[in-house]
């Protein structure tokens, strides 16, 4: 992981390019291997390590604190369980995403002369809404009964949450690679400038509004994706899943993993989704946990999980320095 | 036309608590500048405190005071973790958003977890008395928050203008550093800073519980109704809330009065994108005042 920094563009490409292939491979194996619940798990974990990757690039790269992506996973996963209905696989993937792409662009417009906290206020607003709708919009979302019997894409050779797994953990590899290159592209550059230094990316050229609109479009994307996903491995999606306590899940996987690192998404996830899944005895105090979590990381260890690594890297290496 | 009556009142006094929350959030803004997205739990904690109390036997006034008690500790408590962001004041925001959204988070599973699930109507001692108006009747409980946010508000003012503490709060809201160079403990402030949201969020509990449903669910409401208030206001200004409250308590009320519940629950958040579009700078605020740059 460490040794992706300071080395040559074409380098980084490749460890980026290594570390995708290895969350595949990881995804199909853990598939193989697991038992139906085990897999289960794993496959929420990856469906969120992907909605992960968007809340990332946007809080990470920019900087920008979004509360309300619950608007696109419900986009996603309510898209998704409609369409099937009715049309083909392809319509219900596409459809949706490009809906979520038009509500970002929306979104953006709305929000394009605030920053900090008023971006957090509108966004939370925004996912609100978002809830309002999901539980009374009952023709198209089905109300508080929610839609139940949606198919999900079948994988030869796997059986059950095992498909969702893989599908998802598919998909995860490629948004990890694209969130891993765009932060070495321009655009990654420019949405970085933007969030540490506003007059001064601007005096650089960089259209702090196009960076911005780029960036909450781009972070839309694999969180309508994941939605749709969730929708395939519950069959059922409803109200429940749809709140503010989804979106605070999403943004406290990219804070807790670290925002902006590469791994945040996937380590996040790991802390949000599997290990709460693991503490069962526990369940009540789930949300407790996170909320902990989340806190805890915004005061006291801004870099997150990243910061437990790079602390851990730091501490081997002198180890190994003292003693060859 | 008695409906039309009977909704502006309810909805004014309504408008009042709301303008209570608002007036807990700006505080602490002001004062650390800190924007406090768990002001709606401190509230919700206060109001299901009283309410799980009073449903199982005890009076009013000492669940009043037991959550009064409760809110305080937590208050100190929050207070004491948030003193580093508020020194270093450029901390980041988005830290400071997450930061504040896990309290609330921890607030509402905790209230779920300890005190229940339930929905509950609080009643207080007044609840029984109303005011008739043909056929609809007002219960004491909507005067009383009138009152009550009228008191707490002048209060606040004597208290910002006149008092010490007050002085050195509006100076450390107008500058960190140079408050801190002319002798201002910025690490206390912060603290006293959570303390007078908490006990205004008590307030507002107590009051907008027993004419609200209070569960432990209600707080990201209260805190987006809060936000509402305060951003018509400006939340530089704490009584622009009023105005604020005000105008969302009227507006929700005729939402669920003329329309449905579903539209009531969506006018907080329109509001606030509203406000953002048409008037960024909230209704009351004056020439000269310097661009938004939180």
């Amino acid at each position: 992981m460490a040794t992706a920094r300071g080395a040559s563009p074409a380098t980084r490409q490749g460890v980026h390019l290594v570390e995708a292939a290895a969350i595949a491979a990881g995804a199909i194996a853990l598939a193989a291997v697991l038992g139906p619940h085990e897999a289960q798990i794993a496959a929420m974990t990856a469906i969120f390590a992907l909605a992960g990757v968007g809340l990332n690039i946007l809080v990470g790269y920019t900087g920008l604190v979004s509360l309300g992506h619950v608007v696109f996973f419900a986009i996603g996963a309510y898209g998704w369980a409609r369409l099937t209905e009715s049309s083909s696989v392809g319509l219900a993937l596409l459809l949706p995403i490009l809906v979520s792409l038009l509500v970002a662009g929306v979104i953006v417009l709305v929000t394009l002369r605030v920053v900090g906290y008023y971006f957090g206020i509108t966004t939370l607003a925004i996912g609100l809404l978002s809830v309002v709708v999901v539980q009374n919009a009952t023709p198209i979302t089905g109300g508080y009964a929610g839609i139940s019997g949606i198919q999900q894409i079948a994988v030869p050779g796997f059986v059950g949450p095992g498909q969702v797994l893989v599908m998802a953990g598919l998909v995860l590899a490629v948004a990890y690679y694209l969130q891993s290159s765009l932060r070495e592209s321009p655009l990654g550059a420019a949405m970085l400038a933007t969030r540490f230094d506003v007059p001064a990316s601007q005096s650089l050229g960089v259209s702090v509004a196009r960076v911005r609109l780029l960036a909450f479009m781009i972070s839309s994307v694999p969180v309508t994706i994941a939605g749709a996903f969730l929708a395939q491995l519950v069959h059922y999606i409803g109200p429940d899943q749809m709140s503010m306590e989804t979106s605070i899940r999403l943004i406290a996987i990219a804070i807790i993993g670290g925002r902006g690192w590469r791994w945040a998404p996937v380590l996040g996830a790991v802390v949000v989704v599997t290990l709460p899944e693991l503490l069962r005895p526990l369940a009540e105090y789930r949300l407790v946990f996170y909320g902990v979590a989340l806190a805890f990381v915004a005061l006291f260890m801004p870099r997150g999980l990243n910061q437990i690594v790079t602390w851990a890297g730091g501490r081997i290496h002198a180890l190994r320095g003292s003693t060859g | 036309m008695t409906e039309l009556l009977y909704f502006t009142i309810i909805g004014l006094c309504i408008g009042g608590g709301y303008a209570l929350v608002a007036l807990g959030i700006s505080t602490l803004f002001n004062g650390t500048g800190v924007l406090n997205f768990a002001q709606g739990d401190i509230v919700m904690v206060a109001a299901l405190f009283v309410a799980v109390r009073t449903t199982g036997g005890g009076g009013y006034l000492a669940g009043f005071l037991e959550a009064t008690a409760v809110v305080l500790v937590a208050s100190v408590l929050l207070g004491l973790l948030f003193v580093r962001p508020a020194i270093a004041r450029r901390r980041d925001i988005d830290l400071i958003i997450v930061g504040t959204i896990g309290v609330s988070t921890v607030l509402a599973n905790l209230a779920n977890n300890v005190l229940g699930s339930e929905t509950y109507r609080l009643t207080s001692p007044v609840t029984a008395q109303a005011i008739r108006l043909e056929s609809f009747s007002i219960s004491f409980d909507y005067i009383a928050i009138l009152l009550a946010a009228g008191l707490l508000m002048a209060a606040f003012f004597v208290f910002y203008k006149r008092t010490d503490i007050g002085l050195q709060m509006r100076a450390m809201s107008a500058d960190v550093d140079a408050a801190r160079l002319s002798g201002v403990q910025i690490a206390r402030l912060t603290v006293v800073g959570w303390v007078f949201a908490g006990i205004v969020g008590v307030f507002a509990g107590v009051l907008l519980g027993t004419v609200l449903l209070v569960s432990a669910s209600m707080g990201v409401a209260l805190t987006i109704s809060g936000f509402a208030a305060a951003m018509i206001g400006g939340l530089r200004h704490p009584y622009g809330a009023v105005v604020g409250g005000v105008i969302i308590g009227l507006a929700e009320n005729y939402a669920a009065g003329y329309l449905n519940t579903a539209t009531r629950q969506a006018i907080a958040p329109l509001i606030i994108m509203a406000v953002l579009l048409v008037l960024p700078q909230g209704i009351l605020a004056g020439r000269g005042i310097k661009a938004r740059v939180v």
